[in-house]
């Protein structure tokens, strides 16, 4: 009798065990996607309109991570704590060269500055500084969103290119993207990178002046990208697989001008601004005064990324060179494309 | 043996033994050292999470050789060691009028009383909003924090003298000017070289951290740049260089209170810092 409940209460725990690993394995997968600015950065906004995530809850549970800028994005990969990073082309370089993550893969395309009809980032000055060149900002204090990013990198390209040490003949100090309009205006720094939407602003662009853009110093940028590690790529290919479907079908959805004026109100109502502060660049093709290139289907301009990545290795930024080929996987956007089709 | 020889050979232990104990304590650095090696050559972590120290100390000198080891370095110590000039003297002066004079006392008692526990980095917005992101803001900073300890140490040494001392002096006519110079001060010096102790590291971990949150030229600001571009053993160089600085200013500190307190009791025993 005694031998029998015993074997009763194992076999019980035995089944338990196995249900509750079944269980485990039919969860949801948490995916954590980083971004840094606000609706113009995917992760923000492209669920906030229902009903475009059809697998959401399903095979994935979605978490958009806030970030100040891309670099902190390398050490959350290192430690296992986000599985998507919106890395710029300069941080994703870090990443692969400088942390050693050789199995960083590029999956997706966020944004890219200087396609022409496009945006591209500008980097501004007081209207009435004396500056007029960049050799002049020498001795000066200039404005980062944080050290090695996307817009950082392309500041250090332009001060290098004109014979400036970045590290020697300017102070660069940090700041988040909301508060360097009034670090420029009350001359606390010279120079700050202009990013959207902050650079749309009209104070700015009255009492600001550009001093050279993004385009001028590095051409065409595959800016932002999204990458994921090999390894949670191949263990969770299917669950990747229809959480691209679902951005990528968001990414129509908000790049369809029928869906402007609604687009606008969500992405109002996301960043606690009015609707004017959107209504007439948010996924517009206008130049300067319009929005960045966004590919329809997510997928990211390689060429681009690989003579980003080479001007960052030339201009010393780089220890080695990176074959971009060997660090994309664009095959799970490519199958979650042709879903859509 | 002869006598010359027995004496030689009492100092060669002598010397032996000093250089045994001296050697002992570093015992635990270097098998602190030694596991950390090993542990990042054993292939559990990855060298962006911990590079070796070999690794480390190739690139501290490598930071040396192109100059910027020194050049950061330098700006760090400046910084630091201006703003903790000031804040000694200010805080001496303060001390001694606060504990000396009742109506200093009063205004002055409230605001040490919540400035001290208060985490004064939380004001670096501020000061920078204020200052700008240069040394002005840096050196404010560490003034601002480096200041209470002194303050305190002071008060506490001016109001332990003895009132005996004092009514002496009196006695014998030592006027205001005396009596500070003569009696208060040396009396109350080694509570005060205590609280310069205190202050001092303060100064050197508030410049680094300010140097960190503003960017820039310096052993801070050269710490964050290399955690953003990745680069773990700039990191840990930095955290080297900051340690060695630190402990070299600390003993130096430590050996200025043996001379100036060689008069004092307290000379005559051990050190215990």
């Amino acid at each position: 009798m005694r031998t029998l409940n015993f074997l009763l209460s194992a076999l019980t725990a035995v089944g338990l065990t196995l249900g509750a690993g079944a269980a485990r394995s039919a969860e949801p997968v948490k995916i954590r996607v980083a971004w840094v600015v606000p609706v113009a950065n995917w992760p923000s906004i492209m669920f906030e309109k229902p009903g475009l995530a059809k697998h959401l809850g399903k095979s994935y549970v979605f978490e958009g991570v806030r970030f100040q800028g891309t670099p902190p994005m390398i050490t959350a990969l290192a430690n296992g704590e986000l599985e998507i990073a919106d890395l710029a082309f300069a941080s994703f370089a870090l990443a692969v060269e400088n942390a050693g993550m050789k199995d960083l893969r590029v999956i997706a395309d966020e944004f890219q500055d200087g396609v022409d009809g496009y945006y591209t980032d500008e980097f501004f000055v007081p209207k009435d500084s004396p500056v007029k060149s960049v050799k002049d900002l020498k001795g000066k204090v200039l404005a980062t969103n944080a050290v090695g990013s996307g817009v950082d990198i392309v500041m250090r390209a332009a001060l290098r290119k004109n014979g400036l040490d970045d590290k020697k003949d300017v102070n660069i100090v940090e700041a988040a993207f909301p508060n360097m309009k009034a670090m420029l205006m009350s001359k606390k720094v010279e120079l700050i990178p202009g990013v959207i939407p902050f650079s749309l602003d009209p104070q700015l662009r009255s009492e600001g002046r550009v001093l050279f853009t993004q385009k001028e110093v590095v051409g065409r940028t595959q800016m932002i990208l999204w990458a994921a590690r090999e390894g949670f790529l191949k263990k969770h290919r299917a669950v990747m697989v229809d959480f691209m479907e679902d951005a990528i079908r968001a990414a129509h959805w908000w790049l369809d001008p029928k869906n402007h004026k609604e687009a606008v109100e969500i992405a109002a109502r996301v960043s606690k601004r009015p609707p004017e502060a959107f209504d007439k660049w948010l996924f517009i093709k206008a130049g300067q005064a319009g929005d960045y290139y966004r590919d329809a289907n997510m997928l990211p301009d390689l060429k681009a990324l690989q003579e980003n990545i080479k001007l960052q290795h030339d201009l010393g930024f780089l220890k080695a060179n990176i074959d971009v080929k060997k660090h994309a996987d664009l095959s799970i956007a490519q199958e979650a494309a042709k879903r859509l089709k | 043996m002869s006598r010359g020889a027995s004496n030689g050979a009492s100092a060669v232990r002598a010397l032996l033994g000093a250089l045994g104990l001296g050697m002992a304590g570093w015992i635990s650095i270097l098998v602190l050292v030694a596991a950390w090696e090993g542990v990042a050559r054993s292939g559990l972590v990855t060298p962006f999470m911990l590079p070796a120290p070999s690794v480390v100390l190739d690139r501290v000198w490598t930071d040396a050789a192109s100059g910027d080891l020194l050049n950061n370095l330098g700006l760090t110590l400046y910084r630091a060691l201006t703003g903790f000039a000031i804040a000694a003297a200010g805080g001496i002066a303060l001390g001694v009028l606060i504990a000396r004079n009742r109506a200093v006392r009063w205004f002055f008692d409230p605001l040490i009383s919540i400035g001290f526990p208060m985490p004064k980095i939380a004001f670096l917005p501020i000061v920078v909003l204020w200052f700008g992101f240069h040394d002005v803001s840096k050196i404010t900073m560490v003034v601002f924090d480096a200041i209470f300890p002194v303050v305190t140490a002071t008060i506490a040494g001016t109001q332990a003298i003895e009132r005996e001392l004092l009514w002496s002096a009196r006695n014998l006519g030592a006027n205001e000017r005396q009596l500070l110079r003569e009696i208060v001060l040396p009396a109350a010096l080694p509570q005060i070289l205590t609280g310069l102790q205190v202050a001092l590291p303060i100064a050197l971990i508030v410049c680094i951290v300010a140097e960190m949150t503003m960017g820039g030229v310096g052993l801070g600001g050269a710490m964050i740049t290399a955690a953003r571009f990745a680069d773990s053993p700039g990191v840990f160089a930095g955290i080297t260089e900051i340690a060695v600085a630190g402990y070299c200013i600390v003993k130096g500190m430590e050996r200025l209170r043996r001379r100036l307190l060689v008069w004092h009791q307290e000379a005559l025993a051990p050190p215990t810092v």
